[in-house]
């Protein structure tokens, strides 16, 4: 390499699809392309395998015009070289066209469409049309719109077109979505959250936009427009949010089926993309049939001038939107019915991937395609020569100066005066021996086994010449002109290369970086042992030269002493196979495959450090993934012995319950999720990720599979390192220990408070623990309490209640299982004895800040709310039951000396004399004789007793200041005793002042009769009233007015 | 559990819960202890509490004097969980007529075979168990079974899939034999010392000298986390050979560096 040239010139040598490749450049990097297929058909059959071209001889047979007209479609999947095979014809054809053969080129260029109708513009074809309105509106499509604008107005379109469809879409006559499911979707998409979905950026709107106007990342982007069936798949968290948002039912109801159900997904995308090229077209202003004139006045024109065309289009896809109508342009024949438009001849080349082909252009262009190229995907499969040649192509141009190149290119470009770079850094890498004579490219930063296993460990997918060239070349490049200390910084995952690592324990000094280097380095570009010899006074290590070490600054390890080799060392292509893959994984199976597909994704999690980890969606992958977090988490809540651990089972269950509550997630993953431990994007998460797959899809939910010993050790060890972190993290959040056990327990002492079962304890710092481990059940006598206290009893005494009892007596019982309310009790005593003590302490006093009331863990936090709930009310309560008592007592007061009465024999005493006035006046014939309530005097007889505590807890509870405090003195339910009590006093004094009133009646009466009478006729009854007189008397005297 | 039947109600937490009670609270009877543990008032179903006292009294904890419940531990008393770890492993080789002890090292020897079966509980691994211990073992005992081989960190439980894996288990025994840091032990020596109390994962072996899965899961571990450096030297008299794998140290085993086991 030469340092200071390849730091200038890497970017615009290697990035050849974004800026505009330069023809000495290309024709410098060019490697002959070898195994095409031509067909009639779209698929490549076996027959046509057996006949391979060169892109010379498809040049010959294609490409170099004839009289025909001719449209050739250059097919491959996306990176295979298809544009590179283009751009080589163009070359080729420039050089030796006729002199009446134009040429139209539309590169790939930024790969949007207002970009290839802005290379239409500048072509003097287009300028010089006859029909200026038709240039005019193709310079009005080609201008550029505010994003968010035309983001909306793309959004817009596609509603509008569902809107006024009737469910056929955008052209055949098959149906292919109900109407039902139409209304739905067009009220899903009327949906806010729905909208921001889609025009998030990385979503369908935003790719649209991008294939569409601009190509923000500037990256190939030669996906097809339209939406992904993943679009349409939903995860339950964004159903969540739609039901808490309140979401037209109908949006709900298409939602939820495109939750896991991935037909259903891929049937509604189908259906949106039949819209696309319709809604682009309105984007862009242009009408169907605009590109089609604007070609055939060009053919017409050259006809006039005797001139034929040849159009090259690099990427179908770039012209996104106009395609259908560009196509059939370049499907028009002179014959037939076009016979009198006057038309020259058209060769059009075009290229597509494979996946645009099958999507796009097979259901509309099928019949009226004739010639097909196949570009394979692995074009290196069976020439591992052209490979390093590849490589050492791209090194070599890129390390040249641009002037030279250009001088080479312009002077005919022949193989035997290609140049060769003055090597500046990395000479003794290693070497390609290029054209008939020889010549040697250094191929710094590789060397040819480099080359070899770094191409190997690509997916066969990904071993196409552009992803080479951006993965590989680009990347070590890259690594190399910045820092040599640190190169390889790159170090994808090679399964081969991390059993070499940890079967040499020599390197287990070094730090991890250090490490991983040497390893990496050893094993791709040395010879995957750890040895040494002496060659020619230089010593090798790995087969690599001792002073590349030095150079890396990496240690030097002899390892073990081998014989020098003699002659050339084995191609290690030949014998590079992952041995641990080899030996323990069987290969070609579909389970492997499916594993290899996911780790894959893992892969571009681990090398990109922007790239969001999918999981929620529901294709195959995706959906593996997302087992595999859930197949972790139910590991990890099966292998932790949690009772051993300290962690209560009802701790863990409340956490185990809560739905978006993971012990695992993975680092960019792109559903949210609160997680105790993060999988960060590393190697180790590649094996435990490996591990849990393999247990899934091979071991079908077990470990009786290949190789599971290594992976279960891996995960073994993996679990007693995040062990400790989900622990702490279930006992805590936000550096808070968890209190809820506490919070419940002061919630069921008050439940057992206002039940009375607290009423002999003087104050609740004096409870016992084991109060909480009786029967306690709810009792069904009535009361005197006040209705506020009746109603927290209530609510106390329901189901809120009855959950939170659970808890208290589930969190310190030492479950075999995981049961919510095992009966089976077995205490931890010790440690609930003293976690109830501490409670007690408290006096039941918790200020709001002290509740946890921001638990994000909703199980927990419901225990905070529960017992906020109690303690709001505590206030009035015991202000409501005060003052129904104060008014009791006062009443009392107002009718005897409470303090004469110090035992419950005064309380006796009073009903005895309250029955004897009763019996007197029954006997005297007193009209309130048939007031005489001798069941509530027997009432308060009975329960004389009650009567005396009542009034004495009463006036206790009223002189209490703290309202807990007061509550236990109240829960012995005084207002019970005091208002019979109190209402026998107010009636009896209400009687006794009748009874007086009705004996000053009779007195008058009788003063008035006696001069009519003889008075000895009533001399005993004037005796007998004159008792009773005295009697009331009396009784007025002593407690009335006394 | 140790020295008569494997029983489910006798779980560690619980033995350890009894023995708290017994140390908190002194001249206890029995029936009180009882009450403790299992409310009367509250609790339904038959009482564990005699197979739980069994269990504590097999283990030296706690016994009956003078109609009283009283501890028998003459060392310090236990603070917590690992301490009762350390406790019943060191009382282990005391038990090697045990069922508990038999059956550990008879599914210990399973290796990977023990992941062809969904269940501890298996008719096979219950006929195998009895084939190598000579007992009739029930699907019950075996549930009992997990629960210490768990604590005593021999492996793990996946439901009722047994997991080996000895890492804790050994630290354990590491800590007992109380070995010279940084000495290098030749592995006979080292092996000779570790059995005193890890003989339960050593007895019986499938193949003389060769180390089973859950101990050499239980070396490597402790040597990638650098508690002991496991050593081969091609000159060494004797060797071990650990159970075979791709990814870890797989050498011959010669000698052994003891670092020290963390906390």
């Amino acid at each position: 390499m030469n340092y200071e040239i390849a730091s200038e010139r890497y970017k615009d040598v290697l990035r050849v699809d974004v800026i505009n490749a330069d023809q000495s450049d290309f024709l410098a990097t060019h490697v002959p392309v070898k195994n095409l297929y031509i067909t009639h058909q779209p698929d490549v059959t076996d027959q046509d395998r057996k006949q391979s071209f060169t892109e010379e001889q498809v040049y010959e047979k294609l490409v170099k015009p004839g009289d025909d007209d001719r449209f050739v479609l250059i097919k491959g999947s996306s990176g295979t070289g298809k544009s590179h095979l283009i751009r080589w014809f163009k070359v080729m054809l420039d050089v030796r066209k006729q002199d009446n053969e134009s040429i139209m080129f539309i590169r790939r260029d930024d790969n949007t469409l207002k970009g290839t109708l802005r290379q239409l513009l500048e072509m003097p074809e287009i300028k010089n049309l006859p029909d200026q309105e038709l240039y005019k509106k193709l310079t009005s499509a080609a201008t550029s719109v505010p994003e968010k604008e035309l983001k909306n107005l793309i959004y817009h379109y596609y509603l509008v077109k569902i809107e006024s469809d009737d469910g056929k879409g955008g052209y055949g006559d098959e149906r292919r979505i109900s109407n039902v499911d139409r209304n739905h979707l067009i009220a899903l998409m009327n949906n806010s959250l729905f909208k921001e979905l889609m025009l998030a950026d990385d979503g369908p709107i935003d790719r649209i936009y991008t294939k569409f106007a601009e190509n923000k990342n500037y990256n190939e982007n030669d996906v097809v427009i339209g939406f992904k069936d993943e679009d349409f798949s939903l995860d339950a968290y964004f159903i969540d949010e739609l039901i808490k948002e309140g979401a037209d039912f109908k949006a709900k109801k298409i939602a939820k089926n495109m939750v896991d159900d991935r037909e259903y997904s891929a049937n509604i995308a189908k259906y949106v993309n039949t819209f696309n090229e319709e809604v682009i077209r309105q984007c862009t202003g242009l009408q169907a049939g605009d590109l089609n004139d604007a070609i055939k006045y060009i053919r017409q024109e050259l006809y006039k001038q005797n001139r034929n065309l040849t159009i090259f289009i690099e990427d179908i896809t770039s012209t996104s939107g106009i395609n259908s109508d560009l196509i059939d342009a370049l499907l028009t024949k002179r014959s037939g019915l076009n016979q009198d438009e006057n038309l020259c001849r058209l060769n059009a080349i075009v290229g597509a991937t494979d996946s645009y082909y099958h999507e796009f252009l097979r259901e509309h262009f099928l019949e009226r395609i004739n010639y097909y190229v196949n570009v394979p995907d692995d074009l290196f499969e069976n020439d591992p020569d052209g490979l390093v040649e590849f490589f050492a192509r791209y090194l070599n141009t890129l390390s040249l100066p641009k002037s030279e190149v250009d001088k080479w290119a312009q002077s005919g470009a022949t193989p035997d005066t290609y140049p060769i770079h003055q090597v500046t850094i990395g000479d003794g890498w290693g070497e390609y021996e290029i054209g008939t004579d020889k010549k040697k490219i250094n191929l710094f930063p590789f060397n040819k086994r480099a080359i070899k296993v770094l191409y190997k460990n690509q997916n066969v997918v990904d071993r196409k010449p552009r992803l080479l060239i951006k993965n590989i070349i680009e990347r070590y490049v890259e690594d190399a002109l910045d820092d040599m200390t640190k190169f390889p910084t790159y170090r994808p995952t090679i399964e081969a290369e991390t059993a070499f690592l940890n079967a040499n324990n020599s390197f287990m000094n070094y730090d991890t970086e250090t490490v991983y280097r040497l390893a990496f380095f050893i094993y791709v570009w040395g010879n995957d042992k750890l040895e040494s010899y002496e060659k020619n006074h230089v010593k090798y290590i790995s087969n690599i030269p001792e002073s590349i070490f030095e150079d890396l600054k990496l240690p030097i390890i002899d390892g073990k002493k081998v014989e020098t080799p003699v002659g050339n060392f084995t191609d290690p292509i030949t014998v590079l196979k992952p041995k641990v893959a080899q030996h323990t994984i069987p290969q070609n199976t579909k389970e492997n495959e499916r594993i290899i597909i996911t780790l894959q994704e893992v892969d571009k999690w681990i090398e990109h450090k922007d790239y969001k980890l999918s999981i929620g969606a529901t294709t195959k992958n995706v959906r593996d993934l997302n087992d595999v977090r859930k197949n972790i988490n139910d590991y990890l809540y099966n292998v932790i012995d949690w009772a051993s651990e300290g962690v209560p089972i009802d701790a863990m269950i409340k956490i185990q319950d809560t739905g978006n509550k993971f012990l695992v997630a993975f680092e960019r993953q792109t559903m949210k999720s609160d997680a105790v431990v993060t999988l960060s994007a590393s190697l180790e998460s590649r094996k435990i990720i490996e591990a849990f797959l393999r247990w899934n899809i091979v071991g079908n939910k077990s470990w009786n599979f290949d190789g599971a010993a290594d992976f279960l050790y891996r995960v073994e060890k993996w679990t007693e390192k995040v062990k400790p972190l989900i622990i702490h993290d279930i006992m805590h959040y936000s550096g808070k220990k968890i209190e809820y056990f506490k919070y419940a327990v002061a919630a069921e002492y008050f439940r057992l408070i206002l039940n009375g079962y607290c009423k002999s304890y003087q104050n609740t710092k004096n409870l016992s623990p084991d109060l909480l481990l009786k029967k306690n059940e709810v009792l069904s006598e009535s009361n005197g309490h006040t209705k506020a206290w009746n109603d927290l009893l209530k609510m106390t005494n329901g189901s809120d209640g009855i959950d939170n009892r659970n808890c208290v007596l589930q969190y310190y019982n030492l479950q075999q299982g995981t049961s919510k309310s095992s009966t089976n009790y077995e205490y931890d005593y010790v440690e609930f004895n003293k976690a109830v003590k501490k409670v007690l302490n408290t006096g039941l006093h918790f200020l709001e800040d002290d509740l946890q009331l921001d638990d994000p863990v909703r199980k927990r936090r419901l225990t905070s709310e529960y017992l906020k709930k109690i303690l709001d009310r505590i206030d009035t309560i015991v202000s409501e039951e005060k003052q129904a008592i104060f008014l009791h007592m006062e009443s009392i007061k107002a009718q005897i000396d409470i303090g004469d009465i110090d035992s419950e024999e005064g309380i006796k005493d009073i009903t005895t004399q309250i029955k004897k006035f009763y019996t007197q006046t029954q006997t005297s014939h007193v009209g309130i004789a048939v007031r005489y309530d001798a069941s509530l005097i027997n009432q308060c007889q009975r329960n004389a007793s009650s009567i005396y505590s009542g009034i004495k807890a009463a006036m206790q509870a009223l002189i209490v200041e703290d309202s807990v405090e007061a509550l236990l003195r109240l829960s012995k339910d005084p207002l019970n005793w005091l208002v019979p009590f109190d209402k026998l006093l107010s009636s009896t004094a209400d009687d006794i002042a009748k009874a007086n009133a009705e004996i000053s009646r009779r007195k008058v009466q009788a003063s008035v009769e006696s001069s009519d009478q003889d008075e000895s006729q009533y001399s005993v009854q004037k005796q007998q009233i004159a008792e009773c007189k005295q009697i009331i008397e009396e009784v007025k005297k002593s407690h009335v007015d006394g | 559990m140790f020295t008569g039947n494997m029983v489910t109600e006798a779980i560690p937490a619980r033995v350890f819960a009894l023995y708290k009670i017994v140390i908190t609270n002194k001249n206890m009877t029995r029936n009180e202890v009882q009450e403790l543990m299992e409310p009367s008032a509250i609790r339904d179903g038959s009482p564990y509490f005699s197979n739980i006292l069994k269990t504590a009294q097999e283990l030296n904890l706690v016994d009956i004097r003078d109609n009283n419940v009283v501890s028998t531990l003459d060392a310090e008393p236990l603070k917590n969980m690992d301490d009762l770890r350390k406790q019943v492993i060191s009382k282990l080789p005391t038990f090697e007529d045990g069922q508990f002890y038999k059956v550990t090292n008879a599914i210990i020897n399973l290796n990977e075979k023990i992941f062809e079966h969904a269940s501890i509980s298996d008719l096979d691994v219950l006929n195998y168990i009895e084939s190598k211990t000579g007992q009739s073992v029930t699907a019950q005992m075996i549930r009992g079974w997990r629960f210490w081989a768990q604590f005593l960190g021999i492996g793990y439980m996946q439901q009722m899939t047994f997991l080996p894996n000895a890492y804790v288990f050994s630290k354990n025994v590491l800590r007992i034999i109380n070995l010279t840091p940084n000495e290098e032990y030749d592995i006979d020596v080292f092996l000779n010392k570790f059995n005193q109390y890890g003989r339960i994962l050593t007895d019986n072996l499938e193949s003389p000298k060769h180390i089973n899965l859950a101990l050499s899961y239980a070396l490597r571990e402790l040597h990638d986390k650098g508690e002991i450096i496991l050593n081969y030297r091609n000159d060494a008299k004797s060797n071990w050979i650990l159970y075979p794998s791709n990814d870890s140290f797989n050498d011959p085993l010669t000698s052994i560096i003891y670092k020290g086991v963390k906390k």
